[in-house]
């Protein structure tokens, strides 16, 4: 850019610009900016798949329905999504999961996995010290090398408990009875 | 890949810097107090980019659009022997936080479980949407006819789902004066950076 120096009071500096130059090099300079400030990453909406790793704590949670949820590697990780999620979470301390009506959520290699499902949960806990879900009606919850295993139906549910170090599996109805032993490591409320 | 973004904005408003390169010249008015284009206001509108995470219960980056108002109180500045002064600079900033509410943050509600806690909310009250409300010193240091820097310590009351917040902001800020009246002026701080044109009065 070239400028020309005119006469002015002293301590002043006056020049005169080019004006088309000037406006042409700001458009260019905005662009710049712009487009620098679009590389964003993308956020969780419905049908994202995201991911928390390798860490301290995470949460994520889902602006809808449909995501899914990874959480691995970290302290402790929560999800929590509305319907139709699937959840997984592995090699953390300390697994959380929320979930709306028909999820699917696995839960593995961790020192605990704590949930609540809503109905037609799909909910599966292996390799875990303890394991304590509350589901819906029409839900299954699949619980097996585990220490402990802690479920809550609320409606009919089927839960699968096996390899869960003795007696370790307490499975509760929704008026407050245990489920009926349906036998192989099986458990209902409602029909077996 | 939060650094890797920085860097290439960095990068982006360096090249736009770039375009308006001229040769140095014996132009130097650090040592020449009161050299510089006078003004009462300077308005600033600019664009935001926001690499660290909002106060509050938010995360991730954002971008935005923002006004800036300075007036200037102190002509001579502090320092009397060389080029400098002070203004109080004022003004309002939108940001949008790609990552603020959904994506991923912090356990805002806890319930109990069968197994324990369980997590049911994420991010707080956050939205992705802060209006933040500077309010800082300005310090200027007017180096070169086509150049000034200066630092902005203050703080920036921001409003974020209704809920008041007021947090600490720095920047560390140049122009370059490519008019008598005008520059463009871009900042490096937090809560964001910025980058506009400023029309001195």
């Amino acid at each position: 850019m070239s400028v020309n120096a005119t006469p002015g009071p002293p301590g002043t500096i006056h020049r005169a610009a080019k004006w088309p130059a000037v406006i042409a090099k700001i458009a260019l300079s905005l662009t710049a900016l712009v487009l620098a400030v679009q590389c964003q990453s993308g956020n969780c909406d419905e049908g994202d798949y995201c991911e928390c790793r390798d860490g301290n704590q995470c949460f994520l949670q889902c602006a809808g329905d449909g995501c899914v949820q990874n959480c691995h590697h970290l302290d402790v990780c929560g999800s929590v999504c509305e319907d139709d999620c699937d959840l997984s979470c592995h090699d953390v301390q300390e697994c959380t999961a929320s979930c709306g009506d028909d999820c699917i959520a696995d839960c593995h290699h961790t020192n605990s996995c704590s949930a609540i499902c809503g109905k037609n949960c799909d909910y599966t806990c292996h390799d875990v010290s303890r394991c304590g879900v509350a589901v819906g009606d029409g839900s299954r919850v699949d619980c097996h090398d585990i220490s402990s295993c802690i479920v809550e139906c609320d409606g009919d549910c089927n839960v699968r408990c096996v390899n869960a170090g003795g007696n370790n599996c307490r499975i509760t109805c929704s008026d407050g009875s245990d489920a009926t032993d349906c036998g192989a490591g099986l458990f209902a409320c409602g029909p077996c | 890949m939060r650094i890797e973004r920085v860097l290439v904005s960095l990068f982006a408003v360096g090249c736009a810097m770039g375009l308006w390169a001229t040769p140095a010249a014996a132009q130097s008015t650090i040592r020449n107090p009161g050299q510089r284009t006078p003004y009462r206001w300077e308005l600033e509108p600019h664009l935001l980019f926001a690499p660290l995470d909002p106060p509050g219960w938010g995360l991730g980056e954002g971008f935005g659009l923002g006004f800036r108002a300075s007036v200037e109180i102190v002509p001579r500045g502090f320092i009397r022997t060389i080029n400098n002064s002070v203004a109080i600079t004022f003004g309002a900033d939108w940001v949008h936080y790609y990552l603020g509410e959904r994506y991923y943050g912090r356990c805002s509600d806890w319930v109990d479980g069968p197994g324990g806690r369980v997590c049911v909310e994420v991010g707080g009250r956050a939205n992705r949407d802060y209006f933040y409300f500077p309010i800082a010193m300005q310090w200027n240091f007017w180096l070169h006819r086509q150049w000034s820097v200066f630092g902005e310590p203050g703080v920036a009351p921001y409003i974020n789902s209704g809920d008041l917040g007021f947090t600490p902001t720095f920047s560390a800020g140049g122009r370059f004066h490519f008019s008598n009246g005008g520059a463009v002026t871009c900042r490096l701080g937090y809560p964001s950076f910025s980058c506009g044109v400023s029309f001195f009065m």
